[in-house]
């Protein structure tokens, strides 16, 4: 019985040894990092910091600029509070831990990250919207209809103002879902800081027309949003009126 | 206020978006995520002296013996049959267990119980005290942990340290009222309530 394995060569995941070795090698990596534990805390610090930290202090650096300080806390809260269960849990597979850590950290970060905005408070002028609406070019529209909808938004701070951020989040979510997987995945992965050469091999796909497709999705979404939101503010002031 | 040159005003709220709750429970890029950052090269790192302090730091924090752990030592030390410690206190094995691995936050487990166990272990009362605090702040990250952390990324508790291993005295407690003990206050008032009792009780 012959079996075939038929790969792309030129795909960088798709070199089957490789790839293999890579995945052997990272199965021992979580279970070392428990079995250290388990034996000596200080040693499961020490191991989980190489095989992880390393990578998680890159990924606050590079993704959310955040400073030497700040990196230094969050990963210390994220080892600490890893350091603090780690020994008595069970994952299926290093990409479970792998997803569960991370998690875990970007938590850490995102949390930071809006203590620090609630305290910065950002007007936007109705022109700013027309500037950011000059980038679209074939996905323009009319913002004229949601300008009463936009000044609403002129002083609200999203990060801390739970009612109109709220709304807001909610049409976005909406929106997003409106779109397609990669127009999704694309604006997402972008938000949260990655280069269009990073997404590009985490969509599996060219990077050299991803910035385009962000900036039409980012319309799109925009559009969407708006028209979500306007509609909810319609239905609010129908009920009202019926009241 | 402050004004910054070149605002996306839509981009700004995108940010945003992202850091909110809403984006945590919506479509996730977890496992792109998680994948493309662990298998980064690593060009940027954090001065060796600031690991080593980190490592330092995160080693004596961690060192530091739980109220479960103390337990379990001394039980071993002192090759006591569980159905002796049942006699002597009136806990069962399995409420026994979870005191051992740290499952059941300390305020949930009865006081004077808690108090015959000690003494009878002869565990010195700073450690104790001390060992609650690490036990408490242990089931607190863990709980802040499940809830954060979406159920398909959650671990399992390993063979042996299963919740439902907790005794049936535990056990009429539903998941959701575990918050009764998870705040400091409770655990204050538990720990002035222990330490009245431990004086008290011969």
């Amino acid at each position: 019985m012959f079996i075939f394995i038929v790969f792309n060569r030129g795909h960088k995941n798709c070199n089957l040894n490789a790839y293999i070795g890579i995945e052997n090698n990272m199965e021992t990596r979580y279970t070392t990092v428990i079995e250290k534990f388990k034996s000596s805390p200080r040693d499961g610090l020490a191991a989980l910091y190489e095989g992880y930290g390393k990578y998680l202090y890159q990924f606050s650096i590079n993704n959310w600029g955040l400073d030497e300080d700040e990196c230094y806390d969050t990963l210390y809260k994220t080892l600490e509070a890893t350091g603090k269960v780690i020994d008595r849990y069970e994952f299926e597979s290093e990409s479970h831990f792998r997803n569960w850590l991370f998690k875990i950290h970007k938590n850490n970060i995102l949390q930071l990250i809006r203590s620090k905005k609630a305290k910065e408070q950002l007007v936007v002028s109705y022109d700013q919207w027309i500037e950011e609406l000059g980038e679209y070019e074939d996905e323009a529209f009319d913002l004229g209809t949601y300008e009463p909808l936009l000044d609403k938004f002129k002083q609200v701070n999203p990060y801390t103002d739970s009612q109109q951020g709220g709304q807001l989040f909610f049409a976005m979510q909406k929106a997003l879902l409106l779109v397609s997987d990669l127009e999704r995945e694309l604006l997402l992965l972008r938000m949260n800081g990655y280069s269009y050469e990073e997404i590009g091999t985490m969509l599996h796909v060219e990077s050299k027309q991803l910035k385009v497709k962000f900036i039409r999705a980012k319309a799109k979404v925009e559009k969407k949003t708006l028209e979500i939101l306007k509609d909810s503010s319609n239905e609010t002031n129908r009920e009202n009126i019926t009241i | 206020m402050k004004q910054t040159e070149k605002i996306l005003p839509f981009e700004h709220l995108m940010g945003a978006y992202i850091v909110s709750d809403y984006a945590q429970s919506g479509a996730s890029t977890t496992d792109r995520e998680a994948a493309q950052v662990f298998s980064a090269k690593l060009e940027v790192s954090m001065p060796a002296d600031r690991v080593q302090n980190l490592l330092n730091a995160l080693g004596n924090a961690l060192s530091k013996a739980t109220l479960g752990s103390l337990v379990t030592a001394s039980l071993a030390e002192k090759q006591v049959a569980d159905e002796v410690i049942h006699e002597k206190t009136g806990l069962t094995p399995s409420v026994l267990d979870s005191i051992k691995q740290d499952m059941a936050f300390t305020n949930s487990i009865p006081v004077k119980s808690l108090v015959k166990l000690l003494k009878f272990l002869a565990i010195p009362f700073d450690q104790i005290i001390s060992g609650m605090e690490q036990t408490f702040d242990k089931l607190n990250v863990e709980s802040r942990m499940l809830l954060a952390v979406p159920a398909s990324t959650r671990p399992s508790f390993r063979k042996g340290v299963q919740r439902g291993d907790l005794g049936a005295e535990l056990l009429h407690l539903k998941a959701d009222e575990s918050y009764l003990y998870q705040n400091k206050e409770a655990m204050d008032k538990y720990v002035k309530r222990f330490t009245e009792l431990y004086e008290e009780i011969a």
